[in-house]
C-alpha cells in the first residue's frame, strides 16, 4: 500500500511539477569523424512522445553514435536534433534535459549508491528532502533500497546494471537514452531486464531511445525499431512490419532468427512463377504486380523464412521444395533442419553485410557450388532425418521477392 | 586411507614444506635488503643523538645515553630552523604550483584529441632530460635581471619549472586511466566541466595525484644545486644549511647527522601517511 501512494506521489514532486515528456527528432544528422570515416550519413528520424524506439545493427552501423550525438557528447558534422520541441543541436549534454545509461554504467565508485542516485538531483539543487524522497522512490522500484549505503564495486553486475537505470530515472528527463544498457549481463538476467525496462518505460511513459545491436532484444522492446547499416537508415518501423515487409534484403536478414533463407531464382515465362531451384513456384496476384517491370527468365532475390517450410501437406502451402537434410538440430519445441538449394546466393551488399555482422543467426552450413544454405524451422514432430530427401512445403504468399542488383524490395508497400 | 590417497597427502605435505622454506629464505633476503638501504639512515640517525668521541670510537656504539646537545646547537647556534622552515616553504608551494599547472596541462592532453600530442607529451619530458647544470647561469642571469636572485621566490619558481614535466606525464597518465563515460555520464547528469572534473574525476585520481605530489615534493625538497647558487644567507634551504657544518677547520659530524635527521623526518612521515595512495597510484593503470 505504502508503495503505491509513493509512487503517485513522487513523480508530482519532482523538479519541473509535471512531468515532462518530449519526442525527438534527428533531421539529416550527418557525421564523418575527423579520420573520414563516415558514421552517420543524413539521418532523418522522428520518435515520438513517449515512445520507445530501438536503434539496430551491426557494429558500426552508427547506432550509438546517434545516441551520442542526441545526448550532445559528440558533435554532429551536419543536421539537426530536436527534443521535445527544442533544438538542441547547439547545447552542451548538461543543457539537453536527457538521461543515459552507459553500457558499462559509468557509476561513480567512490560513491555510495544513495550518492550516485542522488547526484544528478544535488547538481539541480533541488531540496534535500526530495532529494531523499526521490532516491527512495527510485530504489524501491528497482529494488536496491537494502543496498543504498554500499560503493558499486559491491554490487553485482545486474545490481549495477539497476543503479545505472536507477540514476537515469530519478529525475524526470525530457528522454531516456540507453546505450546497450544489458550487453555486460548473462542471458537470464537480459531477458529479466529487457522486460523490466519495458514495464518501467509503460509505467512512466518517458520517450526512450534505446541502442542495441541484438535484434531480438530490438523486436521484443521497441514500440518501433529503426535499423541502421553503414550509417544509413534502412527502415523505421513496427517490429512486425519489419519482419513481414523488409525493405531490402538487409533488414530481411537482420530482423528474424535463424535469418531468411536468401537464394537467386528466375522469372517465369509469363511473369506469373519464379523457378528456384527446378522448383516452379506460381504466384499470386499480388506477387505478380512485383514482377511487372521484369523480363522473363532474368534473375530474381527469393527469400522464404524459417518459419514458413512445414512438413505438412496442407492446401494453404501451395509450394514446395524437394530437400535433403545435411544437419538437424532438435531444440526441443522445434526441429531445425539445414539443407542446400541448387541456387545461387544473393550477393548483394546488403545481404553480405549481416551474414559477416551477426554468425549467430546464419546457418551452419555454407554456401558451396552445390548451392545456397537454408535452413527451416519445423514443427517437433516431424521426422527429418540427415541424408534422407524430404518435401518441405510453404506458402508462396509468404515469399519475398528483391531486386538481385540492389537488395530492395519488390513489394511496392514496403 | 588406501595407497594413492595416502601418496597424494604426502606430496601435498612435502609441497607445503619446500613452501615455507621458500618464504623463510625470502624473508631473510628482504630482511638483509632493508638492512643494507636502511644501514645508513640508521646510523645517520643514531649518530645523531651521540656525543664526539662516541661517534667517532673505532667499534660503533650501539647501546648509550642519548643526547639532544647535537639538536640543541643545530637549532640554536645555526639556525637550521629557518633553513628548515624555507624548505618547507619552496617545497610545498611549489609542489602545490606544479600540480595545479600540471593538472590544468594533463587533464586536456588525456581527454581532448590535439593534434600532435604525442609530440607535445614527449617534448613535455624531454624538459627533464636536460641536466639541470646546463641551464644554471642562463637561468641566473635571468633571474638576477628580474630582481630575484636570493629570494625564496626564485626556488618556488625554478622548482614549480622542474616539476612540472613530472606532473604533466603521470598526471596525464592518472586521467587517461580513468574510463571517460564516468565524465560523460556526469555531464549528462548536468554536472558542468568544471564540477565533473573537481567532484569525479579528481576524486578518482586522488592516488595518483598524491603519489605525484610526495614525488615533486621530495624532488624540491632535495634540490641543492639550485638552492646553493640562488639563495642567500637568509634563505638557505635545508640542504644547503648541511654543508654550513664543514667548516675550514673541522667537519661537524654529530651536527651533520642531527640536521640530517631532521631533513629526512617530514618526507618519512609524509610518505608514511600517503603509503596506502603511494602503492595505488605508482601501479594505477599497470593493473587494472
Amino acid at each position: 500500500m505504502t508503495s503505491a501512494s509513493q509512487h503517485d506521489v513522487a513523480p508530482a514532486a519532482g523538479p519541473s511539477g509535471e512531468p515532462v515528456r518530449a519526442g525527438v527528432e534527428f533531421h539529416g544528422v550527418s557525421m564523418t569523424f575527423p579520420d573520414g570515416t563516415v558514421a552517420l550519413e543524413h539521418l532523418d528520424l522522428s520518435i515520438r512522445e513517449g515512445e520507445f524506439v530501438v536503434l539496430v545493427g551491426p557494429s558500426g552501423c552508427g547506432k550509438s553514435t546517434a545516441l551520442r550525438i542526441l545526448a550532445g557528447l559528440e558533435e554532429a558534422t551536419q543536421g539537426e536534433v530536436v527534443i521535445g520541441g527544442r533544438t538542441v543541436t547547439e547545447l552542451e549534454p548538461q543543457q539537453r534535459d536527457v538521461a543515459m545509461v552507459f553500457q558499462n554504467y559509468a557509476l561513480y565508485p567512490h560513491k555510495t549508491l544513495y550518492e550516485n542516485l542522488a547526484y544528478p538531483l544535488r547538481i539541480r539543487r533541488i531540496p534535500k528532502a526530495q532529494v531523499a524522497q526521490r532516491v527512495e522512490w527510485v530504489a524501491e522500484l528497482l529494488g536496491l533500497t537494502e543496498l543504498l549505503g554500499r560503493k558499486p564495486r559491491a554490487l553485482s553486475g545486474g545490481q549495477r546494471q539497476r543503479v545505472a537505470m536507477g540514476r537515469a530515472l530519478v529525475r524526470e528527463p525530457a528522454a531516456f537514452l540507453m546505450d546497450e544498457p544489458l550487453s555486460n549481463l548473462d542471458a537470464a538476467l537480459r531477458v529479466e531486464m529487457r522486460a523490466e525496462i519495458r514495464r518501467i518505460h509503460d509505467r512512466l511513459g518517458v520517450t526512450t531511445v534505446y541502442v542495441t545491436h541484438d535484434q531480438v532484444e530490438a523486436m521484443t522492446m521497441g514500440d518501433r525499431v529503426a535499423v541502421l547499416r553503414d550509417g544509413v537508415l534502412q527502415q523505421f518501423d513496427d517490429p512486425q512490419v519489419l519482419y513481414h515487409q523488409p525493405r531490402n534484403v538487409f533488414v530481411a536478414g537482420f530482423v528474424g532468427s535463424p535469418a531468411i533463407n536468401l537464394a537467386l531464382g528466375t522469372v517465369g515465362d509469363s511473369r506469373d512463377s519464379v523457378e528456384l531451384a527446378d522448383h516452379r513456384i506460381v504466384l499470386d496476384a499480388d506477387h505478380r504486380k512485383q514482377l511487372a517491370d521484369r523480363s522473363p527468365g532474368s534473375p530474381v532475390a527469393i527469400g522464404i523464412r524459417p518459419e514458413a517450410f512445414s512438413h505438412d501437406r496442407d492446401p494453404e502451402l501451395d509450394a514446395s521444395l524437394n530437400v535433403t537434410p545435411e544437419l538437424v538440430e532438435k531444440l526441443g519445441s522445434e526441429l531445425l533442419v539445414h539443407f542446400r538449394v541448387r541456387a545461387a546466393p544473393v550477393r548483394t551488399a546488403g545481404a553480405r553485410a549481416w551474414a559477416e555482422g551477426d554468425a549467430e543467426t546464419i546457418s551452419h552450413l555454407r554456401d558451396t557450388d552445390e548451392g545456397t544454405a537454408f535452413v527451416a524451422r519445423l514443427d517437433a514432430r516431424s521426422d527429418c532425418r540427415v541424408g534422407e530427401p524430404r518435401e518441405l512445403f510453404f506458402a508462396s504468399k509468404r515469399m519475398l521477392l528483391f531486386d538481385p542488383e540492389n537488395g530492395e524490395s519488390l513489394d511496392p508497400d514496403a | 586411507m588406501s595407497a594413492v590417497t595416502h601418496e597424494a597427502a604426502v606430496r601435498r605435505g612435502r609441497r607445503r614444506q619446500r613452501q615455507r622454506r621458500l618464504t623463510v629464505v625470502r624473508g631473510v633476503v628482504a630482511g638483509v635488503m632493508t638492512l643494507l638501504f636502511m644501514g645508513p639512515i640508521l646510523w645517520m640517525i643514531s649518530t645523531a643523538f651521540k656525543v664526539g668521541n662516541q661517534a667517532f670510537s673505532a667499534t660503533p656504539t650501539i647501546f648509550f645515553a642519548p643526547t639532544f646537545d647535537n639538536f640543541r646547537s643545530v637549532f640554536v647556534k645555526s639556525q637550521f630552523g629557518s633553513a628548515l622552515a624555507t624548505s618547507i616553504f619552496t617545497a610545498t608551494s611549489s609542489t602545490i604550483l606544479a600540480l595545479l599547472l600540471g593538472a590544468g596541462i594533463a587533464y586536456p592532453l588525456a581527454r581532448r584529441r590535439v593534434r600532435g600530442q604525442q609530440h607535445l607529451a614527449f617534448w613535455i619530458l624531454s624538459l627533464r632530460i636536460v641536466p639541470p647544470i646546463v641551464v644554471i647561469i642562463p637561468l641566473f642571469l635571468m633571474l638576477r635581471n628580474v630582481g630575484l636572485t636570493g629570494s625564496v621566490w626564485s626556488l618556488v619558481v625554478i622548482y614549480t619549472y622542474m616539476n612540472l614535466p613530472l606532473t604533466v606525464w603521470l598526471l596525464r597518465g592518472f586521467f587517461a586511466d580513468l574510463p571517460v563515460e564516468i565524465e560523460e555520464a556526469s555531464f549528462v547528469d548536468g554536472a558542468s566541466r568544471l564540477r565533473s572534473f573537481f567532484g569525479i574525476t579528481l576524486p578518482l585520481a586522488l592516488p595518483g595525484v598524491v603519489a605525484t605530489a610526495l614525488l615533486a615534493f621530495i624532488f624540491a625538497w632535495n634540490e641543492f644545486l639550485f638552492a646553493n647558487i640562488l639563495t642567500g644567507a637568509n634563505t638557505r634551504t635545508a640542504p644547503v644549511g648541511l654543508t654550513e657544518y664543514v667548516t675550514p677547520v673541522s667537519v661537524e659530524w654529530t651536527n651533520i647527522m642531527a640536521a640530517g635527521t631532521l631533513v629526512v623526518l617530514p618526507v618519512w612521515i609524509g610518505a608514511l601517511a600517503a603509503q596506502r595512495y603511494l602503492v595505488r597510484g605508482l601501479t594505477l593503470g599497470a593493473v587494472k
